[in-house]
């Protein structure tokens, strides 16, 4: 397989979004070309960051607001001059996109940082878990590396995020 | 297949002479306990945990298995697992993901490899007690319990409640060498009826992509690092009662690497070396700490329960891998020397 997967190809196959061909061809891909690998490796970690920050960004809101807001939604209807904020809203979208953009810059400047050809340490682990599988008594994987080599390495990320 | 095959044609052999059931020896049961998926069929519900320092694992799956060599597990929890199957035939091991459609089929040489499969058990043998307790019921069936207790540090590392009828492990317990608990693996359900053939049959209509082949050339670990095609080196100093079992010469990411599987019978620990002077992506592995060993710097790292050690001298690159703790891999590594 000499073609690489493309990063469109890379995100929707970590959210899941390929047609099963595609999702085969980019699992099978991944399993042999070290730098597809890291390229995906680093959609995961920008996936997390962005989360992260979505998550730092959310706020309690103060008890006299969440109660004003209450009172509002039962109010009866206000007369449409009410609605005009409505128009500004966008503006509050500004900073969020700003943040977006910061962080994408930030994760795109680091994929040209990432060494030539590290050496995976998971794929230590993974033969030494499919190897002892034979032994006697040996002890069987709760977990299947194989069944949530995406979902885990995505999580992980999370976790591992200072 | 081959494993399975011999070891069912000894349990055919054995078997007369070590019944009668009740009043059997503990190391005539735990024979008859190895042979048992050559010959007897089952279908229950499993519930797994294994505990790491940091990061736990665990799963409930129901398990349908089909002497001599046919298993299925299909996975009900976590959810990140709901409605997925690993199905095994002999060596082969299937990881079937309805969710993207996807069969993931991957050879395992391991599976097959007799000869490190009787070293192990013989390891086994050598390095624990089988210590017989008085029988249970469990999940409503006669069970023997056997404790395995190391020879060495006298601890309990195992224990072991067997169906008396079937042979069949209906909850093992392991424990670390400071006596916490490591995994559990117990029945919740147990019938020793055998699951139809067609229950093991592939969904039709998913992609099915060739994952990787593990130990395709398993060997005697001296053959092997002889022809690493580097001076490769072993360690001076093991955990007591651990010997080499397996051996064989593999590619990780496309760098040549010797693995050499070592065992006492239960625990295990790999050693990989090879030539690389690349740097270690420890993506996906949790407490990535920095450490050294001899005086040369070290990368430890964990996943839920297995610890990662690796560093490199001047000329190759090592990595120890197994249930052990840091220090115990730290001493193992401070024997890999010139």
């Amino acid at each position: 397989m000499n073609q690489h997967a493309s990063l469109d190809q890379l995100v929707d196959y970590i959210h899941g979004e390929l047609a099963p061909a595609d999702d085969a061809f980019v699992h099978a891909h991944l399993s042999e070309c070290s730098e597809c690998a890291r390229a995906y490796d680093r959609e995961v970690s920008l996936t997390a960051r962005l989360r992260e920050v979505a998550q730092a960004q959310e706020r309690e809101l103060p008890d006299s607001c969440v109660r004003a807001i209450r009172a509002a939604a039962q109010a009866p209807a206000r007369p449409s001059l009410w609605h005009m904020p409505q128009l500004l809203r966008p503006l509050a979208a500004i900073p969020a996109a700003l943040i977006v953009a910061a962080v994408l810059y930030v994760g795109l400047a680091h994929r040209g940082a990432a060494p030539a050809h590290a050496i995976d340490a998971l794929s230590y682990v993974h033969h030494h878990t499919a190897v002892t599988a034979a032994a006697p008594f040996s002890d069987d994987t709760p977990i299947p590396a194989v069944l949530t080599a995406e979902t885990t390495r995505e999580d992980q990320s999370t976790d591992a995020t200072p | 297949m081959r494993r399975r095959s011999v070891v069912a044609a000894l349990a055919l052999v054995v078997a007369p002479a070590i019944l009668p059931a009740a009043n059997e020896s503990p190391a005539a049961l735990i024979g008859q306990v190895v042979a048992a998926p050559s010959t007897v069929s089952y279908t229950g519900i499993v519930a797994a945990v294994r505990i790491g320092n940091q990061r736990s694992e665990a799963s409930v799956y129901r398990v349908e298995h089909r002497a001599p060599d046919l298993t299925r597990r299909n996975y009900s929890a976590p959810a990140a697992l709901m409605g997925d199957a690993m199905e095994s035939k002999g060596d082969v091991v299937y990881a079937i993901d309805p969710k993207r459609r996807r069969i993931v089929e991957t050879q395992n040489g391991a599976l097959d490899d007799r000869v490190a499969y009787d070293n192990s058990y013989a390891l086994l043998l050598q390095n624990y007690r089988l210590i017989a307790k008085p029988d249970e019921t469990y999940v409503g069936r006669s069970v023997a319990v056997i404790s395995l207790v190391n020879k060495y540090t006298g601890k309990a590392t195992m224990l072991l409640r067997i169906d008396r009828q079937t042979k069949v492990v209906l909850d093992k317990q392991q424990f670390a060498t400071d006596g916490s608990f490591v995994s559990e693996m117990h029945f919740e359900q147990f019938d020793s009826s055998a699951p139809p053939e067609s229950d093991f049959a592939l969904p039709k209509g998913y992609q099915v992509v060739q994952g990787p082949t593990y130990a395709p050339h398993a060997a005697d670990p001296q053959m092997a690092a002889r022809s690493a095609g580097f001076a490769a080196v072993e360690p001076k100093a093991l955990a007591e009662g651990f010997a080499p079992v397996e051996g064989s010469l593999i590619e990780l990411r496309g760098v040549r690497t010797l693995h050499v599987l070592y065992c006492d019978g239960i625990r295990t620990v790999s050693l990989f070396e090879n030539t690389s002077s690349s740097a270690l992506d420890t993506t996906g592995l949790t407490t990535t700490s920095a450490t050294n060993v001899g005086g040369r710097s070290a990368e430890y790292a964990e996943d839920g329960a297995t610890a990662l050690l690796a560093w490199s001298d001047a000329s190759l690159h090592y990595a120890l891998v197994g249930e052990l703790t840091q220090n115990e891999l730290r001493r193992i590594a401070a024997s890999i020397s010139r």
